[in-house]
């Protein structure tokens, strides 16, 4: 067999295991092949990624105890870009020893087309005091595969000389909203709450707060998510209503909505609408009213008075920043 | 007129928007600038769009999403151009996790792609 047909094998093997031993954080190298194999290796990335997601909905920030596993990895990097600390659960994600991750550049765990973004924050950020910044990079692991990450960087003066640089990488960048606004409560009653609740208890409370959805229901609530993207402009009907259309009850779509997709149905309706109106607002000379009416909005008030809410501009405001 | 950044070639001919993605990797932010520029070129006006991604390499989920939501301001219909197992993937994948909101299909060729555009002009 061709070496790189072998070697685009093995890698695939090796994600497997990981993804069945429960981790999906990883992703495999890309290469410039343009085959079938190559096809697999795109889905089976896309696919860890997916799965990646739905865990974290699904469980970690649902969880009590989870949380406090958000923070992944934290690096201390001195002034000539070398490792000068590195956390345990960093060597573990990365599958590399402490003492070869240490003394060692940073820019070393990092993909070829990482380190020249890397390259340039760290050098950006020498030129001030105080910096604070993040950048998308990806990580490579010891098995061949790579883990892309969201890297919050911090710049610090350790002393009157030299300066430090603080590396913290979240684990689950897109729930952060949800995770930032629960941290500070939950990472201490989740530990006191650990120890009082023996396990039953626990299910029986998980059990509780959930609404019990069949494969059919999730199916209808999937539909009803995409029925809601499709006619964001259409008058939207009763919760009642819109539960009738689609075969389910309003019960089931209210709270099945909300344990799936993580909001309410009212809310996901008028956050997408906003998302196509800002387009509207910033890449055209359309009148508000005009845009209002295309994403759905009842009048121009209740249109203005959302946006502003949502974006902290009006939408005049946010078109006149916008062309500057 | 032919508009270029580092990611993509954008040119309307006949109504419809051509864009040749190069070859990378799309994340959040190359979509970001990828929309934007291709709302620039368009001044507010509702147009077809050829979508050239036989050079993509991949494309990760918060892109899709974008792309499937605030990519699709301004477009009636969206085709494809794919050639290869790598581009016909992304392509699948695309249309199958994202429920893209506006008529979306792929094409082997710009002929039939055009073909397929002209009925949302």
């Amino acid at each position: 067999m061709e070496e790189h047909i072998e070697q685009r094998l093995s890698s695939l093997r090796v994600m497997l295991l990981k993804m069945l031993a429960g981790s999906y954080y990883q992703r495999i190298k890309r290469s410039k092949h343009n085959d079938i194999l190559e096809s697999f290796i795109l889905g089976f990335n896309v696919l860890a990624e997916e799965f990646q997601d739905v865990l974290v909905h699904q469980g970690y920030a649902n969880r009590d105890a989870a949380i406090l596993d958000v923070v992944q990895m934290s690096f201390i990097i001195d002034e000539h870009g070398m490792v000068e600390m590195v956390n345990k659960i960093a060597c573990k994600t990365l599958s590399r020893r402490k003492r070869n991750i240490i003394d060692r550049p940073f820019a070393a765990l990092l993909t070829e087309g990482s380190v020249q973004k890397w390259e340039k924050v760290f050098q950006q950020s020498a030129n001030r005091r105080a910096y604070d910044t993040s950048v998308d990079l990806v990580f490579k692991s010891k098995g061949g595969l790579e883990i892309p990450k969201t890297v919050y960087v911090s710049r610090y003066y350790k002393n009157a000389q030299g300066y430090r640089t603080l590396i913290t990488v979240i684990h689950h960048t897109n729930y952060q909203k949800k995770i930032q606004s629960g941290i500070s409560g939950r990472i201490n009653k989740g530990k006191l709450n650990e120890k009082k609740r023996s396990v039953k208890d626990r299910i029986a409370l998980l059990k509780k707060s959930k609404v019990r959805l069949s494969l059919e229901d999730i199916q209808k609530i999937k539909m009803a998510h995409d029925m809601i993207l499709t006619n964001l402009n259409d008058d939207f009907p009763p919760l009642k209503e819109f539960a009738l259309q689609l075969g389910t009850n309003e019960f089931k779509l209210k709270y099945g909505f909300k344990e799936l997709y993580g909001t309410t149905v009212h809310k996901f309706l008028i956050e997408e609408r906003l998302r196509k109106a800002l387009m509207m607002v910033l890449y055209s000379d359309r009148p508000f009213k005009n845009i209002a009416e295309m994403t759905g909005f009842k009048s121009l008030p209740h249109f203005s008075r959302s946006f502003k809410k949502t974006y902290g501009h009006s939408p005049s405001e946010m078109r006149k920043i916008n062309n500057v | 007129m032919l508009v270029e950044n580092d990611y993509a070639t954008y040119e309307i001919i006949d109504g419809v928007v051509h864009v040749i993605y190069k070859n990378i990797d799309l994340d959040i932010s190359r979509s970001v600038r990828i929309v934007k520029d291709r709302l620039q070129l368009q001044a507010g006006r509702f147009m077809p769009i050829l979508c050239d991604i036989r050079a993509i390499q991949g494309i990760d989920k918060a892109a899709r999403a974008y792309l499937s939501l605030e990519g699709s301001a301004f477009v009636n219909a969206v085709a494809f151009v794919v050639d290869s197992p790598v581009s016909e993937m992304l392509s699948d994948i695309y249309l199958t996790t994202n429920s893209p909101t506006i008529p979306t299909k792929s094409f082997l060729n710009s002929e039939e792609a055009i073909k397929f555009l002209n009925r949302f002009r």
